[in-house]
């Protein structure tokens, strides 16, 4: 039999949980009685825009509830395909937060501001990559395989266990094929009109030119950037200094690692400074 | 609240279960209204001829009330498709058609990401977006403090190792490893300080490159250059001037990927 006490405290909790979904998602703040917000997002909305953009969809939110719906700058010119009807305002947007890795804020009453998702981790070197893979879009890391960022950090992605960064089918091959593909596209277009030696002004480029010129400017950097900061968690001599294996390679090198053993496979991973 | 308390000790624990669960589906309290795996299992009839991805999803979601939300447009513009069978079925397939996977929100509505099984399928780049995700890795690669200048970094490390006691040195010299822990709490700063400039300063410099590059790319110019006249080859150039109005140019090397995986040239 259970004790009374615990049967009511489990009871409460039941129901508790029961009425967690009339405050939204647990990131927003809870709202007042007489705040109008709360009921505007529960008014049902019609979004059957078919391909648009954020700024068009929170223009036709907007309207349909009274809300001022708003998306960081960053996010407006980002294009969806939008299907949805009959649904209550607060799911239409939680929807767009689950699609993108988002989230939504009331900033005053009857305001909304959607922005991408900050990791609330601590000022620590671990942190460091997941930060950097929270700042990439959630596309742009499922086309580079680079992992979804958890604020859970015993669910840690092991540096030691990936391939190197120039092995081909790797991660770096991806983006080198990427920018080949749009340096080469975009370059193959404009050659006529830049073999005349006049520079062309990016405001002379179609959309489809300018697109490419992006892509080559940022597949450039992701190509130079570090394979194992795009993909994994930090070394475990990164992230403690008392985990790293100092070694003396060659006499004249201090090699500063984390080595991982386990049965069978012995690998390490670290940094060498010229000592003598 | 007494009444309640008196009504808690003599339901079963089932019953109050059954209640709270009720509560949470209850549409008007919760304000969602989550389809049923059965509404997955309704009929859908497609007769698609050279249809976009969005005109199928709309003759879907006419016919099942379904809410679809997608990211972005599929590089295929429009395929024919003819399909008779449950809704969850119809989804793997257009989803499948265009390269795209989907799964359903907490609140029910269907959402489709691009899987990127076609080589030549890409996510989509705005240009605030890039600027704000290079700002936000910068951000995140100065989330800890180190020195700014490698070769520092590497002569810090030297005068570190001429401090190790002669015991480390000897163990170092004889093949053995010296642990972190081991040394004293001024040489492990160093240290931690030398492997943070070695470890995130390359990144570091290459993105806060890459924010006036991407913040100036309206006002930038692409130029050739002759490189050499028979054949006649050429050098191209991405140049821009920053807010102070200094001329910025960097080479942009015109490559090939060839047919074969891993064939890169340059022309």
């Amino acid at each position: 039999m259970i004790p009374t006490i615990v049967r009511t405290l489990l009871c409460f909790c039941l129901a508790a949980s029961a009425a967690l979904p009339l405050f939204g998602q647990d990131s927003h703040p809870a709202f007042t009685d007489k705040d109008p917000t709360r009921t505007n997002l529960s008014k049902m909305v019609h979004l059957n825009l078919g391909a648009t953009t954020v700024s068009a969809i929170l223009a036709a939110l907007s309207a349909q509830t009274g809300l001022t719906v708003k998306a960081a700058d960053y996010l407006r010119e980002r294009t969806l395909i939008v299907r949805m009807d009959n649904l209550s305002a607060s799911s239409a947007l939680d929807a767009l937060n689950e699609l993108n890795d988002w989230t939504w804020y009331r900033t005053n009453p009857n305001q909304i501001l959607i922005t991408r998702r900050r990791l609330r981790l601590d000022v620590a070197a671990a942190s460091v990559p997941r930060m950097l893979h929270a700042a990439i879009p959630r596309d742009v890391r499922t086309f580079l395989n680079i992992p979804t960022p958890s604020e859970d950090m015993s669910n840690y992605v092991n540096p030691l266990t990936i391939s190197g960064p120039h092995i081909p089918g790797g991660n770096q091959q991806k983006i080198y094929k990427a920018l080949a593909i749009d340096k080469s596209a975009m370059l193959t277009s404009l050659t006529p009109q830049l073999l005349t030696g006049e520079p062309i002004p990016y405001t002379k480029l179609d959309a489809k030119q300018r697109k490419q010129l992006l892509g080559s400017l940022v597949y450039d950097i992701l190509w130079q950037t570090d394979d194992r900061l795009l993909h994994t968690d930090a070394l475990p001599h990164v992230a403690d200094i008392n985990s790293a294996v100092l070694a003396l390679h060659g006499a004249t090198t201090l090699f500063v690692g984390s080595e991982n053993i386990s049965p069978g496979i012995k690998s390490s991973a670290g940094l060498g400074f010229q000592v003598r | 609240m007494i009444l309640f308390c008196w009504w808690l000790k003599k339901c079963s624990i089932l019953t109050i279960r059954s209640l709270c669960l009720g509560l949470i589906s209850c549409p008007v309290l919760g304000q969602v209204t989550v389809p049923s795996p059965k509404a997955f299992e309704q009929k859908v009839q497609l007769q698609a001829v050279k249809m976009s991805l969005d005109d199928m999803l709309e003759v879907v979601t006419k016919q099942t009330q379904v809410s679809i939300l997608v990211d972005d447009e599929p590089i295929l513009e429009n395929t024919s498709l003819t399909f008779d069978g449950s809704l969850h079925d119809t989804l793997d397939k257009v989803a499948d058609s265009f390269d795209y996977t989907w799964r359903v929100s907490r609140a029910g509505v269907v959402l489709m990401s691009k899987r990127f099984k076609n080589p030549n399928e890409r996510p989509q780049m705005n240009m605030p977006e890039m600027r704000d995700m290079a700002r936000e890795i910068v951000r995140a690669l100065t989330l800890v403090d180190y020195i700014r200048d490698e070769a520092q970094a590497n002569e810090a490390v030297r005068r570190l190792f001429q401090s190790l006691t002669p015991a480390q040195h000897n163990a170092l010299e004889s093949g053995a490893r010296v642990y972190g822990a081991e040394l004293q709490p001024e040489q492990r700063a160093t240290l931690q300080q030398a492997i943070f400039t070695r470890t995130f300063l390359p990144a570091l410099k290459l993105w806060e490159d890459a924010i006036p590059r991407l913040e100036n790319l309206q006002h930038s110019t692409l130029l050739a250059r002759p490189r050499t006249p028979t054949p006649p080859t050429h050098d191209y150039f991405y140049r821009y001037r920053d807010a102070d109005g200094k001329l910025h140019s960097f080479e942009i090397q015109h490559m090939v990927y060839g047919d074969n995986d891993g064939e890169v040239r340059t022309p």
